[in-house]
């Protein structure tokens, strides 16, 4: 019975190959709809621009109207590339929560990062002084205020579950925490809001709304390598995020030091989620909807293959939004939430009627 | 016989609580696990078999006592060192999603791999020879929540293989399986220890499986004491008796099985000795009369198997009289008709 | 006097007795009708509205409004008087309304019109007076009436010295608006009005909290106006409740006038001579843009500039992109925006580095309407800007065309330096 097993080597059967081919294939094909989708986005948008012009301006050629050239280069090519480096930081920290607390409803803002930034935001906006609002403190900061109070409030809150995180044992108390975390901040910003006048509110809601188009050259600088770093440790957390897949037991047993890869899940999920949130405010859904939509797509829970695909869908999401809610030809714009609200609810909406059949491509 | 894999040394397993002392759950545990042996760990629910596995898996600190394997105290290994000498497999169905067999055993190669988790041709011929030797080979491509739940935990057992430990531990893997599953579950662990060199502890409810099937069995008492031993030895020595006396039922030495234990009705004698004579035997003992042979004084009723032209005939001596019947479900029913209408003439 | 009959009659004498009685009768008659006459003499119509005290004896057929007032400009109100009382309607309580709402002024010490059709019925002149809104502040000065206030809606939000005066010596109390309004202290306080401003979005609206509480309240909703003289003009809807018709009727000609002189002068510009305007600020994502039709692209054209969405059909404030903006105002000559924070140009590259693009904002022609701000952040574009159209007008022709109008200085626009 025991023959020379060293020698015997069962090649991987063909149709496993076959099937690999075909996800990585895929994969290709997503990096590519993603470098389409970038150009979509630059050369569409509320003025109407045409596609020659638009090659000339990227060529580095001079338009004939230079607000043209200007839109373009200074507006919209760092508005797509602020939406594919936040929808790839998104989708994939949603990843990296799903697994982890092995819940499909998981979002990188389950630790309560979205509400502790949106505090920070709402007590710069909404409680500095009686006739105040907008964007600058009193020390007129503009801009930068609002994204060091996002960061402040996402820090606070992180630092939170972080600290937590050590201490406690079972990552579903963990969630329950940062929920509770979430909530509580939300109801301090609703006392806010109630007090305060129309024109603070409106501004605090605008920036709810959240939008790529806000974030300059300038701002890209530090939300770019930021935003690489944060993905940078997530894929180098693919392989415990696979062990994971079987749960923090079998983790622990196939060498798995959980305490640490949560920390960096977290820490990692926090970095990315909340400059994302920073810069760009509160984006709904796409740290959702874009893992099960990888998932579905790969018919895989691979991480090797789940973490780059999110990635690249998660950019071409984003961009996407992002173009439908610029509302190409007309004037105005649609809020960036409420398209990536309307695009990823019927997404869930879907993936959780195709849980409930008997192919599951979810671990529960 | 070789180095032991697993020694503890007046182990004691418990935990800690935060506000009183700490709760024991046995003391004084002297184990030892050999390489090509299986173990079963039995006990009572509530004796602390879980809690015994946990700490030898390296999950809950002992209380006190050495605790070694292979030579290094357990406690002092990095995750990952202890990971290459000591895989679980635990109870519960895991929900993986979408992943191949083959992907899901080759996590096992975990503690081997760099950061990356890239397999080179070392691992491949790991995660080849797990699959084969649990014999699942065929499906690897196949996704795991197409299987049954007996071909998932072999998938689960290979993905512990390659790991390639020398110590495999499993927590009551045959739980949710049907028996045929069990038996080929308890034989195909028998395999992985003797072929494999390495030494295989699991802990079960499934008594007579692991009476045939274990090298040794380490039987958890109630109090918190710990018998270990040839299973035979065991039931010899009354041990088995011990561990698992409970209300109305009872270990048989003789059938190595447990036994509904009630007043007796009555002495019913048996006369036969093929096949048919030791299950009409365990029916009336069923039914709840003592069976006996030829004994003074003979009984009331008396139940003799011939064989008339090939067929099997219960013959049921009653007084001076005697009722013939062709199956043993009518031979009962007669028997009970006739015991209870002497009972009412009583 | 005492009207006695003789008692004592003796019979036979009765031709006589009833020609006597005849006489008495006249006699008392006329004595009574003297008695009438001496007690009230003839009811002289008055010369002035009174804004002060109540009608002693109500005559019916005397016009008590001798001063009325006429509406030139303003479209969103209408006044109507009778003898004694007026016929106040709010036609635009705020901008698309379905609904108007009706007042009836009632001149204190006449009888409350039977007829009254579900309209509020409110006395006057009114005695005392909460504003929810300081864009009605200036009206009480211009007026003379600063004595009758009781409350505002926010301390912080009050410019006027002189009413600032009468917080810090605790004659005005601070009641919010709004769902949040204080009711209690309102009640307490019993004013005999309150002017609250009308919006379309519901939950912002103090008025039905006050009716229903049984307070008096007037819509007041100058906004509504899509130029500069119709807003001012609702000085006389504040003036009608205190019965001051005449003096806001004289008031607003005066304004008119100044401001159609400083019109004039820039009525004949070809348009080459006219500056290119762009307004509002970025806010987000969306720039909200004044409308073609809204009273800043009036004031820009009657002061002679472009205003680059006069074409437009809004009278409120359009929603616009970045784009949409940049492409058509990008190289706009002048910037008149409105965010109170802004006292430099560095606070706008604070708030958005894009704005360094346009071409206003290069040529340092960026201006504010915050330069008449309190220490509370108050400020009196709101309050007094609202009665000097003509300043404000003036303002902006400086800012245009700074030639025309050599010794005029910003009072309510900055410069942003």
């Amino acid at each position: 019975m025991s023959a020379t097993l060293d020698t015997v080597h069962v090649p991987p059967t063909a149709s496993q190959t076959r099937s690999d081919l075909w996800r990585w294939s895929l994969l290709g094909g997503l990096a590519i709809a993603l470098v389409a989708a970038f150009f979509l986005n630059v050369a569409f948008g509320s003025v109407r621009i045409p596609l020659s012009e638009i090659i000339t301006i990227l060529t580095g050629g001079e338009a004939s109207k230079p607000s043209w050239s200007y839109i373009v280069l200074a507006f919209r090519l760092p508005k797509a590339l602020t939406a594919i480096l936040a929808g790839a930081a998104l989708a994939v920290s949603g990843l990296q929560m799903q697994t982890l607390f092995r819940n499909p409803l998981a979002d990188p803002y389950i630790l309560g990062i979205n509400a502790g930034a949106s505090l920070g935001v709402a007590l710069v906006v909404l409680a500095t002084g009686a006739a105040t609002g907008f964007l600058s403190n009193v020390g007129l900061l503009g801009d930068l205020s609002l994204i060091a109070s996002a960061i402040a409030g996402a820090s606070l809150v992180t630092g939170l579950v972080i600290v937590a995180a050590r201490w406690l044992r079972h990552a579903m108390t963990l969630l329950i925490l940062g929920l509770m975390l979430g909530y509580a901040t939300s109801a301090i910003v609703s006392i806010l809001i109630y007090f305060s006048v129309p024109e603070q509110i409106q501004a605090y809601i605008a920036w709810t709304f959240g939008s790529f188009g806000g974030v300059t050259w300038r701002q890209l600088l530090i939300l770019a390598p930021v935003i690489g770093a944060g993905l940078l440790l997530a894929v180098l957390l693919t392989k415990p995020l696979n062990a994971l897949l079987l749960g923090e037991a079998y983790a622990r047993s196939m060498g798995v030091d959980v305490q640490r890869v949560r920390f960096w899940l977290i820490a990692g999920t926090s970095v990315l989620a909340g400059a994302v949130t920073a810069f760009c405010g509160p984006i709904a859904f796409l740290g959702v909807a874009i893992p099960h939509l990888c998932r579905a797509l790969l018919h895989s829970s691979d991480h090797r293959l789940l973490v780059p695909a999110t990635l690249l869908m998660g950019g071409l999401a984003a961009l996407l939004a992002d173009l439908v809610a610029s509302m190409p030809g007309s004037r105005t714009i649609l809020p960036l939430n409420a398209v990536t609200a309307l695009l990823g609810a019927p997404i869930v909406v879907w993936i959780v009627l195709r849980r409930d059949g008997p192919r599951s491509d979810f671990s529960s | 016989m070789s180095e032991p894999i697993l020694q503890t040394d007046d182990l004691a397993i418990g935990y800690r609580t935060r506000r009183h002392a700490p709760h024991l759950v046995a003391e004084r545990l002297d184990l030892r696990l050999y390489p090509g042996e299986l173990v079963c760990l039995l006990g009572p629910n509530g004796a602390g078999k879980s809690t015994l596995l946990r700490t030898l898996a390296g999950m809950q600190p002992p209380l006190r006592g050495q605790l070694r394997l292979a030579g290094t105290d357990l406690y002092r290994l990095s995750p990952q060192e202890l990971a290459r000498r000591l895989a679980v497999v635990l109870t519960d169905r895991v929900e993986v999603g979408n992943l191949s067999v083959r992907t899901l055993t080759a996590l096992g190669r975990y503690p081997h791999t760099g950061w990356s988790g890239r397999l080179t041709p070392r691992d491949e011929v790991a995660i080849d020879q797990a699959l084969m030797a649990v014999g699942i080979a065929d499906f690897a491509a196949r996704s795991v929540h197409e299987l049954s739940d007996g071909e998932r935990q072999k998938v689960m057992i290979a993905r512990a293989l390659a790991q390639e430990p020398q110590l495999l531990l499993l927590d009551e893997p045959t739980a949710f399986l049907d028996l045929p599953r069990r038996v080929e579950l308890m034989g195909l662990l028998r395999r992985l220890a003797r072929e494999g060199e390495r030494a295989v502890l699991l802990s079960t409810h499934d008594l007579d499986l692991a009476l045939r099937g274990a090298d040794q069995l380490w039987l958890l008492q109630p109090e918190g004491s710990i018998q270990v031993g040839v299973p035979e030895e065991l039931v010899l020595n009354g041990a088995f008796q011990h561990a698992f006396r409970g209300a109305g039922v009872a270990f048989d030495a003789c059938t190595g099985a447990f036994v509904f234990q009630h007043p007796p009705m009555g002495r019913i004698d048996l006369v036969g000795h093929d096949l048919a004579a030791v299950w009409t035997r365990r029916a009336l003992e069923r039914e709840g009369f003592v069976v006996s042979g030829h004994e003074d004084p003979p009984a009331t009723l008396r139940v003799a198997i011939h064989d008339q032209e090939g067929q099997t005939v219960w013959r049921l001596h009653h007084e001076d009289t005697y009722q013939d019947f062709p199956t043993l479900s009518q031979t009962l029913r007669g028997v009970k008709t006739h015991w209870f209408a002497a009972r009412t003439e009583q | 006097m005492p009207l006695s009959l003789p008692t004592c009659l003796a019979d036979g004498q009765l031709p006589l007795l009833l020609l006597r009685q005849l006489v008495l009768s006249l006699l008392c008659l006329l004595v009574l009708a003297g008695d009438g006459w001496a007690d009230k003499p003839a009811a002289a119509p008055p010369a002035m509205n009174l804004t002060n005290g109540c009608v002693e004896h109500y005559d019916p057929n005397v016009d008590y409004f001798p001063e009325k007032a006429t509406l030139a400009y303003a479209k969103g109100f209408a006044l109507q008087y009778f003898k004694h009382y007026k016929v106040l309607t709010v036609t635009m309580p705020w901008p698309e309304a379905k609904e108007s709402f009706r007042y009836i002024l009632v001149q204190c010490g006449t009888p409350v019109p039977e007829d009254t059709g579900g309209a509020q019925v409110i006395e006057i002149p009114i005695r005392s007076i909460a504003i929810l809104s300081t864009t009605h502040l200036s009206h009480l000065e211009l007026l003379g009436a600063l004595d009758r206030l009781v409350a505002v809606s926010t301390y912080d939000n009050v410019y006027s010295p002189a009413a600032r005066r009468r917080i810090d010596a605790g004659q005005v109390a601070e009641v919010g608006r709004g769902p949040s309004i204080n009711l209690e202290t309102l009640l307490d306080l019993n004013p005999d009005l309150v002017t609250a401003v009308g919006h379309d979005q519901p939950q912002y609206n103090s008025h039905p909290l006050l009716s229903n509480a049984g307070v008096h309240v007037v819509i007041n909703s100058e906004y509504v106006e899509p130029n500069l003289l119709g807003r001012s003009e609702w000085l006389k809807l504040t003036a009608a409740f205190l019965n001051q018709d005449g003096r806001s009727q004289h008031l607003f000609a005066g304004m008119v006038q100044r401001y159609q002189g400083y019109a004039a002068q820039l009525r004949d510009l070809p348009t080459a001579q006219k500056p290119t305007v762009l307004g509002g600020f970025l806010q987000r994502d969306v720039w909200y843009v004044p409308g073609g039709d809204s009273y800043i692209a009036q004031l820009v054209a009657d002061a002679g500039g472009v205003y680059l969405w006069a074409n437009d059909a809004h009278r409120a404030s359009i929603p616009l992109s970045f784009e949409a903006v940049y492409e058509r105002a990008g190289d706009a000559d002048v910037w008149f925006t409105s965010n109170q924070d802004w006292f430099k140009r560095a606070d706008l590259l604070a708030a958005n580095q894009r704005y360094a693009a346009f071409k206003a904002f290069r040529d340092k022609r960026v201006y504010n309407n915050n330069a008449r701000l309190n220490d509370y952040q108050a400020n009196d574009y709101w309050e007094a800007g609202i009665v000097e159209p003509d300043v404000q007008l003036a303002d902006v022709i400086k800012i245009l065309h700074p030639e025309i109008l050599p010794d005029h200085t910003l009072k309510y626009y900055r410069w942003l330096p």
